[in-house]
């Protein structure tokens, strides 16, 4: 058997795509929330703490 | 990318050097320090501006600009130029490197971003495996294999993203934390202005209610900052100075009182006791914490486990029902550490609400005392309230701290009553009650309540802020969970294939002995363990039991394993430098048919000193003949001499046109001594032994000559035997053609006519030694096949050879005779 192709899409990439479709039905996140966590994985900014601090405070969904 | 051309110069050893592998594999073998690794350098430094060997531990006084150019030289003279050929592109390109500038890859501005994905691979070291790489993978820690092995596969990117994730969940869990605090401490406001032990919203609201019942008003039915004073309007000013009203501070000082109340002194004692031995009990086992965090993947991974019992994370198989024990224990665990924390919280909280409450009613004390200028008991109560503070900060968090560092019991009951509280707070309301009237009922309850409705104010702000901190961090919590989850099925995945493969190409190499062979790859935290199967009783550090050789071998399969993975179709240039060097040559010859058979698509640069495995790596078809060359005679001016033999018979014609027939003679020697050394090897000659493994061609030739003409004979007679009379004529032609080529090589007539003996080529003249060239021409063609170009090579069984042929079948002579039926 010769050796395999890579898939396409690397594997940090499916991990975080799978996370956040996991948090879509998941209580206390919103799509607000969501999507900016997803412009901090496509922006490979989910290392910085304070951004993601930030997401996670998105006030319309603090106030729900 | 494949490498088509190589040009090097004056990089470490090399002056100058020009290799063609044309796309395909390429071979360099030599002795050491003969400057192969310097052709492995160089294509380090082509592809990422640095000399990995002159890079990491050890090497602090070695730099690129020093050290990377050939001795004599300046770093504008060592330059690297490869023509390179990517995937998808029928036109190679070039490139080039110079140490003057390593940072620049120098190339067409319509290459680069072609080239872009390629170095972004080279530069986490894809492209060379050597036998230090091997260790690293076979000895290192699980931690050291797991951030090596993430940075190959490019995944350190995930652990970093998991290591921010705690550390937003630590960032919040703190903001919610300091939100508690702010909320017990607007609660202990609440109770000190209304004398209340413990914060109680039915209490309060029964006193709210009796003051506002001195103004005649109806009862309110919640507690709320904009409610209490509904309808209240301000009383008339009593005579005097009406600052300070001598009720409401009294009420304060009552509070402040509750300290010295023996019964609250002991409860606060007995807390005090319990918490302490609670905390000890936690320190001594730090499992309990460990596990505690574990809680929610342990829950998840007893909810995962199907009915075949295996590990839901690893696949590792158990016996049915094992798993499910053991996760259930450590659960009962993690419960309770759950019930212990609840407890320290539990005792803390009681402490500490008091705390609260009195800081609350001292502030306000504080400040009375302050505005009458009574120094001496401002000093008192002033360093109380910072004890005060200090001890509410060390309760704050008390899981992993030792209490006893900071505070010793004694000292925390002398903090709660400190000696001569009684008289001073006797001194102040004296002296307040001295100086200010009364206040009447009305003012006392307009005052109370004032003060109530800022603190009502500051605790629904609290109150708010918890709520949104708890959520922040429930919301953290589940980020994190799910992204481990995320993380763990497709790592799992991953290192499974991983695990496969490799567990797949090792067997192949060490079918023979281990044939049940298997492995363990699995994330184990922040660490990856690599465990590997030893003869059936157990799984062990690789480098635990098995020898060195066979460590070689894991090495370089896992790393095959991984690099798949990653660099297919991008990079398909792996460079071996050097690392068979424990493997004995039977599974060197294994390995030769893994690579060829198991990856045809790679493009693979071999480097070593072993001339067995060089010839091997020929005859196994894993490098064509003019692929593989041959570095001796290095000198520091000269870098390496060069022998390939497909430049052998180029070089001979350019030394008889200068009439160096000395030169011709020396090459034609030494490239068929290499020749046949490899011809022995795949036919099995019986060369005569030499412990110095020093063979010339006088031990070579004649032992070639002779199995070729015994393989002729069997494969003749077995052809007699099956009656394949086209096939005897065909084998009587080639015994015609040998034996002619035999003797104008004149090599059957070294023993008995010393002239024609190769040991005096030197001194033919030309005319004599242009037929020995075209000859040995001849006779080199003998040995191999003329379409496939590879070498002849016979298969065994037991110590019977059975067949002799050639990679691509063109030549294949059965050599095993029918068995007459009987």
């Amino acid at each position: 058997m010769a050796e395999k192709v890579p898939d396409s899409m690397s594997i940090p990439d499916k991990i975080l795509q799978t996370l956040f479709s996991s948090l879509e039905n998941q209580d206390g996140f919103d799509k607000e929330i969501i999507s900016q966590l997803r412009v901090l994985g496509e922006r490979n900014e989910l290392t910085k703490v304070e951004k993601v601090i930030a997401a996670i405070k998105n006030d319309k969904g603090g106030e729900q | 990318m494949r490498l088509i051309e190589l040009e090097i110069e004056n990089v470490r050893g090399i002056r100058h050097l020009i290799l063609q592998p044309q796309g395909g594999n390429f071979a360099i073998w030599g002795p050491n320090g003969s400057g192969k690794s310097a052709v492995v350098d160089a294509v380090d430094f082509l592809l990422t501006g640095k000399i990995t060997r002159l890079t990491g531990k050890g090497t602090g006084n070695i730099s690129l600009a020093k050290h990377g150019p050939h001795i004599d030289c300046k770093p504008a003279d060592a330059k690297v130029r490869a023509v390179i050929l990517l995937k998808g592109n029928a036109k190679p390109i070039e490139i080039s490197r110079c140490m003057q500038d390593p940072k620049t890859v120098i190339c067409d501005d319509a290459d680069k971003a072609l080239l872009e994905p390629i170095l972004k691979l080279a530069e986490r070291g894809h492209h060379v495996l050597t036998r230090r790489e091997i260790l690293r993978f076979i000895t290192s820690e699980g931690s050291t294999r797991a951030q090596d092995i993430q940075e190959l596969l490019n995944i350190s990117e995930i652990e970093k993203i998991r290591k921010a994730l705690i550390s937003v969940q630590t960032g919040l869990s703190r903001e919610l934390l300091a939100a508690r605090q702010g909320l017990r401490a607007a609660e202990g406001a609440v109770s000190a202005t209304l004398s209340l032990p413990v914060f109680s919203p039915d209490l309060a609201l029964q006193i709210v209610n009796q003051h506002r019942a001195v103004f005649s008003k109806q009862p309110i039915h919640e507690l709320g900052s904009l409610i209490i004073k509904r309808d209240l309007q301000l009383p008339p000013a009593t005579s005097g100075n009406q600052a300070i009203n001598v009720t409401v501070v009294q009420s304060d000082i009552e509070n402040l009182r509750q300290a010295l109340d023996t019964q609250h002194q002991s409860e606060i004692a007995t807390s005090d006791t319990i918490l302490r031995k609670l905390l000890s009990d936690i320190q001594k086992d730090p499992r309990i914490l460990r596990t505690l965090s574990l809680y929610q993947l342990i829950s998840l991974g007893i909810d995962l486990i199907d009915e075949t019992g295996a590990c839901p994370l690893c696949e590792t198989a158990w016996p049915a029902g094992d798993l499910c024990i053991l996760l259930e224990s450590r659960l009962l665990m993690a419960a309770q550490a759950q019930k212990m924390t609840a407890e320290v919280e539990k005792l803390t909280s009681s402490i500490s609400a008091p705390i609260v409450s009195l800081l609350a009613s001292l502030g306000i004390v504080i400040a009375v005392v302050r505005q009458m200028e009574m120094k001496d008991q401002l000093g008192i109560l002033e360093k109380w309230q910072k004890d005060l503070r200090d001890l509410l900060e060390t309760l704050s968090s008390p899981l992993g701290k030792n209490p006893d560092d900071r505070f010793k019991p004694e000292h925390v009951m002398n903090l709660m009553a400190p000696q001569g509280l009684d008289k001073t707070l006797e001194k102040i309301i004296h002296d307040i009650k001295s100086k200010f009237p009364a206040a009447t009922p009305e003012q006392t309850a307009w005052d109370t309540l004032t003060r109530l409705e800022e603190n009502l104010k500051a605790l629904e702000v609290a109150q708010q802020q918890v709520k949104k901190s708890e959520l922040y961090v429930n919301r953290a919590g589940t980020l994190i969970a799910n992204f481990e989850r995320a993380r763990n099925d497709e790592l799992g995945i991953l290192y499974n294939e991983i695990r496969d493969r490799f567990v797949k190409l090792y067997a192949s190499l060490h079918e023979e002995d281990e044939k049940n062979f298997t492995a363990v790859i699995k994330p184990d935290e922040a660490a990856l363990d690599f465990e590997v199967d030893f003869y059936g009783r157990g799984v062990h550090p690789p480098h635990a039991l098995h020898s060195e050789g066979h460590q070689d071998s894991m090495g370089l399969c896992l790393y095959l394993a991984l690099a798949e993975r990653l660099t297919g179709g991008v990079l398909d240039l792996i460079i071996l430098d050097d690392v068979v060097m424990s493997v004995d040559a039977d599974h060197r010859r294994k390995l030769c048919n893994l690579l060829v058979n198991e990856f045809p698509h790679r493009q693979f640069l071999i480097t070593t000193h072993d001339k067995t495995w060089s010839s091997q790596l020929k005859t196994e078809g894993v490098v064509k003949t003019k692929s593989m060359i041959e570095f001796y005679n290095w000198t520091v001016d000269s870098g390496p001499q060069v022998n390939a033999e497909a430049d052998l018979w180029n070089k001979i014609g350019k030394d008889l046109e200068k009439n160096d027939v000395s030169a011709a003679s020396a090459a034609l020697r030494h490239g068929s001594e290499e020749y046949f050394s490899m011809v022995c090897d795949a036919l099995q000659a019986p060369v005569k032994f030499k412990l110095n493994g020093r063979w010339e061609l006088g031990d070579l030739l004649p032992a070639a000559m002779m199995q070729y003409r015994y393989l002729l004979k069997l494969a003749k007679k077995s052809a007699n035997s099956w009656n394949q009379k086209e096939c005897v004529a065909e084998l009587d032609e080639i015994n015609d053609i040998a034996s002619k080529i035999f003797t104008r090589s004149a090599t059957e007539q070294w023993a008995v006519n010393a002239n024609v003996h190769y040991n005096n080529w030197a001194s033919f003249t030309k005319p004599d030694f242009i037929p020995v060239v075209e000859a040995f021409q001849d006779l080199f063609g003998l040995f191999r096949c003329n379409q496939c170009g590879s070498n002849l090579s016979i298969a065994v069984s037991g110590v019977n050879p059975v067949n002799l042929r050639c990679l691509c079948g063109q030549v294949n002579w059965n050599l095993v005779e029918k068995i007459p039926s009987t």
